[in-house]
Order: C-alpha cells, then sequence, then structure tokens
C-alpha cells in the first residue's frame, strides 16, 4: 500500500495552490460573497490555466481540494462549469460530446445538473417534471429546483419522466441535454444563500419546452441509473470540496495561534485547544483517506458507493465540524474574519449531492443487503 | 414561571405576531429601522428593567428572560437589542447619565457597546483614551455603530459613556445579529461622563442578568428553530412519506425538544436560581443553541439554506451569541471556582 501521491499529482496539486493564493484574494472572496455573484474573471483565469480538467480525476480532486481550502464559494465556482459533465462522458452520443461536451471543457460554456424538485431532492425517484415524446421532439413541463450555475448555463442534464414508473418507482426516467434559451424555458436566480454565495443557483421553470430527441443521453428509461452512477463520482469531488474546508479552517486556526505565540501570548495556548486542533487534524486525516480510497475504486472503474458515501458523509461533517471548532477556538476573530465565510460555506457540504442522512441509508442498505467491508 | 411571566409571554407573543414576524427577514436583510424599535419602546420592552422613575418599565427579571426568549424566538437581532440596553446599557447610565434614560427608553436615543467587553473582568482588547478632557480612538466591529450613546472600556476598570462626537467609518454585514448592523466608529468627544471602578459592583450586576439573559436568548434562537423544523418536517413528504415518520428525524427532533424544555424550566425558575446556576445554564444553553439550529438546517434540506425560510439566522446568531455576549475564557474561570474552589484549567 502506497499512501504517496505520483509526482504529477503532486505538481497538479501545487499548481492549484498557487493558482488560489494568487486569484482568490481575501478581497474577492469577500467582494463575491457579499455581491452574491458567480465570479466569471477567476472561473475563466482557471479554465486557461487547464488545471480544470475533469478527464484527469485524480488531479481534478486535489485540485478542488486546494481552491476550496483558500475561499470555498470561488473555489467552487471556478471548477463548476463543468458539472454534471460526467454523464455526457460516460453515457452520450459522440455528436453530444461534441455539440455539449466540447465547450464545456474548453472553457467556452457553462453547464448545469438538474435534477432536484421544489418537491424533493433526495426522493430522486419520485421526480414529477414531464417530458413527453411527441413527433421527434420531447415536450417538457414542470420545474427545477436550487440549480447551480441555474441562470448562466447553457444547457442542462436533466432528468426527467418520460414514462409512468411500473411496480419500480425509480423506472420511466431519462436524461436530456435541454438548452438553456429554448422558448418556455425561464429561469429566477435565488438569492440569500447562507454560503457558497459565489456559485449562482435558480429555479428553473419548463412550460412547454420542445427539445429534439436526438438530445436524449444514453437510453430512455435508463436515467436514474445514469445519474445515480453520476452521484457516485460527484460525491467523490464534493468530499474533496469538504476536505479543502476543513484545512482551510484549520490553516485560519493555525495563523491564529502562531499569532498568539509572536505576540506573547503562547500560555494561553491551552490543552483544551491543543486538543481540539488534534480532533480537526485526525478528522481531515481520515476524510482523506476515506476520499481517497473511495476515489481510488472509482477512478479504476470499480466504484463502491458505500466507500464513496462513507467519504461524502464524513468528509462533509468534518468540514462543519472543523469550521465551527475554528469559530470557537479564534472567537472575535474568526467571527468578523474570513473563517465567518467558511462556517456559512460548509454546511452546504451535508445538504447538496446526497444529504448526510441518505449517504447513511445508502452505506446501511448495501451491508443490509449482505455486502462486505 | 411568575404569573407576571406568563401574562408578558402573552403579550410579547401578541407584539411579535403583529409587529416582527412579518418583518423578521426585512430585519436580517436591512437591519431594525426607528419604527421597529419605537413600537419596541411604546410597550415598554426597550427600556423594560429601566426604574420606572427613569422611563422604565421596572418589570421582573424572571419576566424579562420570558421576554428575551419569545423575541430571539422570530427574531434573535431585537432579543440582541434588548439585551444590550437593559442588562449593560442600562446599569452604566443609571450611574452616568439618568437623565438619557427616558429618551432611550422610549427608542427616541439608541446606545451601543461592544457587549464582551463588559461582561468579564479580563483586559477588554479594545478602549479608547481619556486625554485633555475628551475621548479618543476608534473602534472596530461594534454592533449597531449608529448610536447616540457608546460605552467603552478607557481602562482596565473604568469605561466612558460618550453622548456625542461618534462617527461611522464603514459599515459591514456581519455572520451574526445583523439586525444590528456592525460597523467601525471613530470617536472624538468632550461630552462624556466616566464610570470609574466599573469591574466591581456593576459588573456583578451586568452578569447578574446577562447570564440569564443570554440563556434565554439562546433557548429562544433554540425554541425558534426547532418550532420551524418541526413543522417542516410534518408538511415535508420523501419517498411519500412525512419526513417526521423517519426514526432518526423524529428522535432528533424530540430530544432536541426535550433538553430545550428542561432548560426552559430551569430558566423560568431563575428567580429562585442563584448565580451559579445562571452560568452553568448559559454555558450549556449556548452549546445547545448550535446544535439545535444546525439541526434545524439540516432537515429543511436545501430550503434550510436560504434567508426566506428564516432557519438560518438562528445557526448565524447561535455563534454571535457565544462569541459577542459571553467571555467564554472567563467563564471557565468561573465555573473552575465554583467546582474546585479555585479557578482551575489554566496553568
Ligand atoms: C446551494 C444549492 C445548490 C444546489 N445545486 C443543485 C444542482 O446543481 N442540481 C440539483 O439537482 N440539485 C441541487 N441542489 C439540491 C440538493 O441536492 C438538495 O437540496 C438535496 O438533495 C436535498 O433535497 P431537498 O432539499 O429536497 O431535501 P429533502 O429531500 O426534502 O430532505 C429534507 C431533509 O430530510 C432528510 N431526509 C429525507 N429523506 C430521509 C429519510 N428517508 N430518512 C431520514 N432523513 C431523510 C434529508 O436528509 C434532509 O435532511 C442544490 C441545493 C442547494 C441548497
Amino acid at each position: 500500500m502506497d499512501f504517496e501521491f505520483s509526482e504529477d499529482i503532486n505538481k497538479a496539486r501545487e499548481n492549484a495552490r498557487n493558482f488560489a493564493l494568487s486569484a482568490i484574494t481575501p478581497e474577492l472572496a469577500r467582494k463575491y460573497d457579499l455581491e452574491e455573484k458567480f465570479p466569471e474573471e477567476v472561473w475563466k483565469k482557471a479554465m486557461a490555466s487547464r488545471m480544470v480538467d475533469f478527464s484527469n480525476p485524480w488531479s481534478m480532486l486535489v485540485t478542488i481540494e486546494e481552491l476550496c481550502r483558500v475561499d470555498p464559494g470561488i473555489g467552487i465556482a471556478a471548477t463548476v462549469s463543468l458539472f454534471g459533465s460526467e454523464v455526457l462522458m460516460l453515457f452520450a452520443s459522440d455528436q453530444l460530446k461534441e455539440k455539449y461536451l466540447k465547450p464545456v471543457q474548453e472553457g467556452r460554456a457553462i453547464m448545469g445538473l438538474a435534477v432536484t424538485e421544489p418537491g424533493g431532492g433526495s426522493d430522486v425517484a419520485g421526480l414529477k417534471t414531464e417530458a413527453k415524446l411527441e413527433g421527434g421532439k420531447y415536450i417538457i413541463n414542470g420545474s427545477k429546483m436550487f440549480i447551480t450555475n441555474g441562470q448562466i448555463a447553457d444547457f442542462f442534464v436533466m432528468l426527467l419522466r418520460t414514462s409512468r414508473p411500473d411496480s419500480k418507482r425509480h423506472h420511466g426516467l431519462s436524461v436530456l441535454v435541454v438548452d438553456g434559451n429554448l422558448k418556455g424555458f425561464s429561469r429566477n436566480k435565488l438569492t440569500g444563500k447562507l454560503g457558497v454565495r459565489a456559485t449562482n443557483t435558480a429555479e428553473l421553470i419548463l412550460n412547454n419546452v420542445e427539445v429534439p430527441s436526438s438530445n436524449l443521453v444514453g437510453e430512455e428509461g435508463k436515467g436514474f441509473y445514469y445519474i445515480m452512477t453520476f452521484f457516485n463520482i460527484s460525491r467523490a469531488y464534493v468530499a474533496a470540496q469538504s476536505i479543502g474546508i476543513a484545512q482551510g479552517a484549520m490553516d485560519h486556526v493555525l495563523a491564529y495561534l502562531k499569532e498568539m505565540k509572536d505576540s506573547g501570548r503562547e500560555s494561553e495556548i491551552t490543552e483544551d485547544i491543543q486538543f481540539t486542533l488534534s480532533d480537526i487534524a485526525t478528522r481531515i486525516e481520515a476524510s482523506r483517506l476515506l476520499t481517497y480510497k473511495a476515489a481510488s475504486y472509482l477512478f479504476n472503474f470499480q466504484p463502491k458507493p458505500e466507500i464513496t458515501s462513507m467519504a461524502k458523509a464524513y468528509a462533509s461533517e468534518t468540514a462543519v465540524f472543523a469550521c465551527e471548532k475554528a469559530m470557537e477556538i479564534t472567537g472575535e476573530s474568526g467571527l468578523y474574519g474570513d473563517l465567518e465565510r467558511f462556517l456559512r460555506d460548509s454546511k452546504i457540504m451535508e445538504i447538496w449531492e446526497g444529504t448526510s442522512e441518505i449517504e447513511k441509508l445508502v452505506i446501511a442498505r448495501t451491508f443490509l443487503k449482505g455486502g462486505q467491508m | 414561571m411568575s404569573e407576571n411571566s406568563d401574562l408578558i409571554r402573552g403579550a410579547v407573543e401578541e407584539f411579535c405576531q403583529k409587529s416582527i414576524v412579518g418583518r423578521a427577514l426585512e430585519i436580517e436583510r436591512q437591519g431594525m429601522d426607528d419604527g421597529i424599535l419605537r413600537a419596541m419602546a411604546s410597550q415598554g420592552f426597550l427600556g423594560a428593567l429601566f426604574d420606572p422613575q427613569y422611563g422604565g418599565s421596572g418589570i421582573d427579571r424572571s419576566s424579562f428572560f420570558t421576554m428575551l426568549e419569545v423575541f430571539a424566538s422570530y427574531s434573535p437581532s431585537t432579543a440582541a437589542k434588548l439585551l444590550i440596553t437593559n442588562s449593560i446599557a442600562g446599569p452604566f447610565l443609571l450611574n452616568s447619565a439618568r437623565e438619557k434614560m427616558q429618551e432611550v427608553a422610549q427608542g427616541n436615543l439608541k446606545v451601543t457597546c461592544i457587549p464582551g467587553s463588559f461582561v468579564s473582568d479580563r483586559v477588554p482588547a479594545q478602549r479608547l483614551k481619556e486625554s485633555g478632557g475628551r475621548i479618543k480612538g476608534e473602534l472596530k466591529n461594534l454592533p449597531s455603530p449608529g448610536s447616540g450613546i457608546l460605552i467603552a472600556p478607557i481602562s482596565e476598570d473604568s469605561a466612558a459613556v460618550v453622548f456625542s462626537g461618534i462617527k461611522v467609518l464603514e459599515e459591514r454585514k456581519p455572520l451574526s445579529f445583523r439586525g444590528l448592523g456592525n460597523g467601525d466608529v471613530s470617536v472624538d468627544s468632550a461630552d462624556f461622563t466616566v464610570v470609574d471602578g466599573w469591574k466591581g459592583k456593576l459588573l456583578k450586576e451586568i452578569l447578574s442578568s446577562m447570564d440569564p439573559g443570554v440563556s434565554a436568548i439562546a433557548l429562544g434562537i433554540s425554541r425558534g428553530a426547532l418550532r420551524k423544523v418541526s413543522e417542516y418536517v410534518t408538511v415535508r413528504k420523501t419517498f411519500d412519506h412525512s419526513l417526521k415518520d423517519y426514526s432518526p428525524v423524529s428522535r432528533r427532533i424530540s430530544e432536541l425538544m426535550s433538553d430545550l424544555e428542561i432548560m426552559e424550566f430551569y430558566l423560568d425558575n431563575m428567580e429562585s436560581i442563584d448565580d451559579d446556576k445562571a452560568l452553568k445554564l448559559k454555558v450549556r444553553s449556548t452549546e445547545f443553541a448550535r446544535t439545535a439550529t444546525k439541526a434545524a438546517i439540516q432537515y429543511h434540506g436545501g430550503y434550510g439554506y436560504f434567508e426566506d425560510f428564516g432557519v438560518e439566522k438562528f445557526y448565524r446568531d447561535s455563534y454571535g451569541l457565544s462569541i459577542m455576549m459571553m467571555d467564554r475564557e472567563y467563564d471557565n474561570l468561573r465555573l473552575s471556582e465554583k467546582i474546585f474552589g479555585s479557578r482551575s484549567g489554566f496553568l
């Protein structure tokens, strides 16, 4: 067992770290957080630097970590323009890949993944937005909720109900690529988020939106399977976002403690503080090990959903834990400094792409069905 | 609970339903305007603990804590305003500027301070300077920075109550108590009074109402968040079942509600509880508020992450409460003293 990354992955981490430190200044992070605006300039720079490359998943994993470590909101915004691209990579026709995937990979377009609806996000099979096939076109009616890049994306990979379910609720779902500028398609930006405010979030309303049947991804009726396959991959990236956030919170703590030391207050760094710091560090290390293990299965095309879910649930809870403890240690300095933004940002980790509760159900069900450790 | 507290609870509930609930989001976004402050004043809430001869309502302490809890359950910022005004500014004004108290109680004159500077005997992180008959300096991260009266430490054991010459330098959106606002001010004033030796009797008096007052807000914040989430999990369905029917959801919320009610019982009997117990309640209830509010966001799913749903503010404010309104290190010292007979846990 080798716990060291190869040279090129270490290099990718170093590049991402340097990029983040120079392109995401605290002032910029504060500005986009306050204005609740997508940081187009940083996204463009990140794409131009070629570090956002999901066809190289290990590099992507460590890149996401390092960007989120400096600022979670901008860090996510800079990499999320390809959110959902794996669905196209794995299941779309060559024509769809050429038309839709290529521009996002080249930083010329932004995409979104639209699954959640106002009536539910956890219960994916319960979604209600319909796509009816009529004369070579799908006619879509319904709405999608909380969609990242919702207002700015050029197109969406959308999970829709194309036929009534039979005895299994998740049957009858399909994935379509839906352009954002179609007639009957409106999007409302959702504002007032607790955190990750540099990411764009919107509600999508689809009223008799017509999409050519050639925009069907893979086979009709297999959408649930495609999206679950995608979540299994994207959850590893959320774990990486979470590790970055936790590491960033720890950086803030260490800077604060150094300041205490430098100003002759070393004796105030009590054992209580030291134990808390060691808890944060231990949980970050454990999150990394779990995430890299999950990623290793995934990137070798032998996914283990229960391990990915463990990594996502544990790392996201670690992000929140680290931020909360960091706030306790740093007090007013954290409350009025940049750390408070990390606290606000961290909470989404336990919610999106499968809440902690849903991850726990995935884990438990695997073992109840006879899965082995 | 005293009969008065019951009456107050009813009156404050009615007031909040009429004047706060519909405006709670606006308070978060734009801050408390003068209208809200005056409405609170007109009901006697703003000067609740002030003596009636100085324009206050002179309500009993127990009723005051009940009042804070109810306000906090709808808008923690309003409760924080009431706490700062009554529990810190009140005792200072009584010692230095009684003639201003009526105006403060009526909401015509606002008063502020950095609360953390007045809840411990430790050296305050920020202070102003007195020299040549003037008070000068800058303070960072002051809640309600646009106030007419400012109370600030000027030495280890004296504080100035400043009545003019307070200029707002920069305002920002804080994590917590957004309804109060937050900003940096510069001060240059000859119009002030000095209160010497406040760390004696005055600190004791402040703590005797801040300790339970902070607890009341912590429990109000928790009540507000748990009320919302209990309602939500009853109506929200996933996988064809109400959220409340899933065992982890139901159990967690029931446990949190039980803990809350045990602590509320303690708070309701605060008149007969000594200062030690008030301190213990504060330490427990502020930690509890952080746990309860986090669970409330979580069970709201994506909706919990948006301010429109009115839950995330409770989580944010639970942090401000335990950082701005108390000094954890000092409280730990006091606790250890009660338990070990001498200050312990600090080498
Ligand atoms: C900022 C933001 C960005 C987002 N971006 C996207 C996006 O780009 N695309 C997209 O499709 N979605 C997106 N989402 C949606 C997100 O994935 C959902 O919010 C999430 O999946 C939860 O769904 P929900 O909000 O409907 O909560 P619900 O499913 O209603 O769940 C509410 C609560 O109940 C719990 N719960 C549900 N079922 C059970 C059960 N059986 N047992 C125990 N507990 C249970 C959940 O864990 C949660 O705590 C985003 C959300 C946010 C806030």
